[in-house]
């Protein structure tokens, strides 16, 4: 790969669905019979943020125990961390504490966006998700429900990513290089369902 | 230097003195069938009824197989039709046979079952049906093993009917294969230590001082989605001659297209990079590696099988994952950086470093560009290296009427100072699966002629009912050869000195002669 500009990383439980969110990205498709990742795939995109290109490049984990302790060689450095739950399945959002506190242990400049799969299978609206919607807020997180089948949530997730780094390099006297949650919610109202639906 | 150099044409007349071992077989009784009728639990239960008196703990087995049951397990038996499921359900949806357990009418009929479980009788993998219901019957196999190991000796097989168990003790873990293939049992064992490196593969030794602080660890939890590894490893030794073996296949390839491509490899150099790894399908295309560290069949074969078994690698992405070679370091992992360069043609290159893998990716980047350059090719200008290995992977190995001997149907040789081998492709009468069995059923059984510790012989000659076999073993090469029943004897013996003169001829295309290093 030539040059990336924006590191993002997946993160989650395994069959949460990663693989096709990524997959949906990087080549616009879904494949239904996913296999088990390997390790760990890396895939970029160029992307347009105004005119300008942003390179981003993609980190898909496994989710595998096995490789746990492994997983920081992923997420070392990444700009933005996809931690994702399974929307039909609740239970998976146990793992993304795990994950955030791990994040924010180690890669204090990374973004968190925690991302709901699978939005095409369940009534959104209905899910009891307060609690979830006030973690993602106590930890300065992003919240997007995306669906890989349909495609909805995704473009924009990595949309705002971009705009977040473009927005980054034309104000660099931030200093802490974090992007900036309230900003990103004013800018992307649309991609953005978790913080504002208390 | 190829093991023939050491054995010039002229020493290779007649190598039957008095070593020449003739055995007629009047009907081969080798034909694998899968609705063979006889049954793993019933012959399981007349071993254990030797065993009796001896106090051996297999209740649970012996209670499933009440002749109530047994009646009701044929009744199910022929009402049950299998329904097989295509490959992609099969692997999003789990296993083929993860349904079964040992009461299953169809899990006693599985010709070869391969159990693998920790030495507290911890279920760890299971061939078929699911290893987590089968805890009982792997009860059993641990019972059989603690027995024998109390009278502080170790268990290497039972015979029990038609059923052969063998055993093998790695570490904290116990291998088991239950058989009625008619495999020697010294293969077996071969085969379960290959499967024991697979676990290692996965999660390097430091298994067994997981075990050793915690007897019942259950190791799936870490093992998840590897059972597709063993899976297909067990299948590839059913049939790849690698293994039995223990030797490499090369893709064949123009001599300078193989060193073309060493070249460009070499010249793909980072000081990270550790081993650069080019495989067509099964097939090894090259590999540079360091003068010192030679990369041992046995760890290749593994990388094979874990690329061959990870469709999720044929993703159209980079992979980054770690990996662990066992004969290498089986401590430790490497991380291998594996991307699919071609449909079939895979490139992984291994690292001691973790933090990589833009490096690994810019070689492979002049890797790609390098195999992909117009006029470096045999077939012409406009063509490239690559163009000559998809040409070659389209049509592998050779047909064996290329060789012109007279009555040959197959051959296998091995050079023992490569550890490569080689080998015509299946063509008639082995161009049915079930005939490739049996042929490789019968070259295991050969191999074992020749390869026994009380009865190896350097030469073995066999006749049955739909070909003569022979095997001839020297310091420098194995040769296993294969004509019509009614070939005569010296006939085979001029075909084979025609074979090795033939691979004389061939061997800088069908071999690696001058490993690339760096
Ligand atoms: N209905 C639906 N199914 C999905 C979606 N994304 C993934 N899946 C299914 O979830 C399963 C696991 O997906 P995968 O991407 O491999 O999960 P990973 O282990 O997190 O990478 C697959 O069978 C997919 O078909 C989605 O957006 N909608
Ligand atoms: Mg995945």
């Amino acid at each position: 790969m030539s040059k990336v500009d924006v590191k993002v990383v997946l993160l989650g439980k395994h069959s949460v669905g990663k693989t096709c969110l990524v997959e949906r990205f990087l080549r616009g498709k879904f494949k239904e019979n996913t296999v088990a990742t390997v390790g760990a795939a890396f895939g970029a995109k160029k992307m347009d943020v105004n005119g300008r290109e942003v390179t981003i490049g993609v980190w898909d984990t496994a989710g595998q125990d096995r490789y746990e302790s492994m997983s920081r060689i992923y997420y070392r450095s990444a700009k933005a961390a996809l931690v994702c739950y399974d929307l039909t399945d609740l239970q998976s959002f146990e793992k993304v504490k795990l994950w955030v506190d791990e994040l924010q242990q180690n890669e204090e400049e990374c973004a968190i966006y925690i991302v709901g799969t699978k939005s095409d299978g369940v009534d959104v609206g209905a899910l009891p998700r307060r609690d979830m919607q006030e973690y993602a807020k106590q930890i300065n997180g992003f919240m997007f429900d995306t669906s890989a089948k349909s495609g909805d949530g995704i473009e924009e997730i990595f949309q705002h990513i971009a705009e977040a780094h473009v927005n980054k390099e034309q104000a660099p006297s931030d200093k802490s290089g974090r992007i900036n949650p309230g900003e990103g919610r004013r800018t992307k109202s649309g991609g953005c369902c978790g913080g504002s639906a208390e | 230097m190829s093991g023939l150099v050491d054995l010039p044409a002229d020493d290779l007349q007649d190598p039957f003195g008095e070593e020449v071992h003739i055995k007629r077989k009047s009907n081969a009784t080798f034909i694998d069938s899968d609705t063979d009728d006889s049954n793993l639990a019933r012959d399981l239960k007349d071993s254990l009824v030797l065993d009796e008196n001896k106090d051996l703990n297999v209740s649970s087995v012996i209670e499933s197989d009440t002749a109530a049951e047994e009646e009701d397990r044929r009744k199910r038996n022929s009402s049950f039709v299998e329904q097989p499921l295509p490959p992609e359900i099969e692997e999003t949806f789990g296993r083929k046979y993860s349904h079964e357990d040992s009461s299953h009418p169809n899990w006693v009929k599985h010709k070869k079952h391969v159990f693998a479980l920790s030495l507290a009788g911890k279920p760890i993998y299971s061939r078929y049906g699911d290893e987590q219901n089968l805890a009982p019957f792997m009860g059993a196999l641990t019972a059989m093993v603690s027995f024998v190991q109390v009278m502080d000796d170790n268990l290497r097989y039972v015979v029990a009917g038609a059923h052969r168990f063998a055993f093998l003790v790695r570490g904290s873990i116990i291998l088991v294969s239950v058989s009625r293939t008619d495999e020697p049992t010294a293969q077996i064992t071969s085969q379960l230590n290959y499967i024991y490196s697979q676990i290692i593969s996965i999660l390097t030794a430091g298994v067994n001082q997981i075990f050793s602080r915690k007897p019942n660890f259950d190791l799936r939890s870490l093992l998840g989605g590897a059972d597709r590894f063993i899976d297909s490893l067990n299948t590839l030794m059913d049939h790849d001659f690698s293994f039995l073996l223990n030797s490499i296949h090369c893709l064949k390839l123009p001599p300078q297209t193989r060193a073309s491509i060493a070249q460009v490899l070499q010249q793909a150099q980072h000081t990270d990079l550790l081993y650069s790894i080019m495989i067509a399908g099964h097939q090894l295309i090259n590999l540079v590696r360091p003068k010192k560290y030679v990369l041992q069949p046995a760890d290749l074969h593994l990388v094979i099988n874990f690329v061959h078994a990870s469709t999720a690698l044929r993703n159209g992405n980079e992979n980054w994952t770690p990996l662990c070679l066992p004969k290498f370091n089986d401590t430790g992992f490497l991380h291998a950086y594996v991307c699919f360069i071609a449909p079939d043609v895979c490139l992984l290159l291994l690292s001691t470093k973790q933090e990589c893998f833009f490096e690994l990716s810019s070689c492979k980047g002049m890797i790609t560009q390098g195999l992909n350059v117009k006029g470096a090719g045999s077939l012409g200008p406009n063509f490239s290296l690559m163009d000559d290995i998809l040409k070659a992977y389209e049509n592998p190995d050779y047909s064996v009427s290329e060789l012109g001997v007279p009555g040959l149907l197959h051959f296998v040789y091995r050079s023992k100072g490569t550890l490569q081998y080689t080998c015509p492709r299946f063509e008639t009468p082995y161009n049915t699966s079930k005939e490739q069995k049996r042929l490789y059923r019968m070259y295991q059984r050969v191999h074992r002629r020749t390869h026994g510790l009380k009865l190896a012989h350097k030469v073995y000659y066999q006749v049955s009912q739909l070909e003569t076999f022979l095997g001839w073993v020297t310091a420098g090469f194995e040769l296993f050869a294969v004509f019509g029943p009614l070939d005569t004897k010296s006939m085979c013996i001029k075909g084979c000195n025609d074979i090795l003169k033939w691979i004389k001829n061939e061997e800088n295309s069908i071999m690696i002669i001058n490993s690339p290093v760096w």
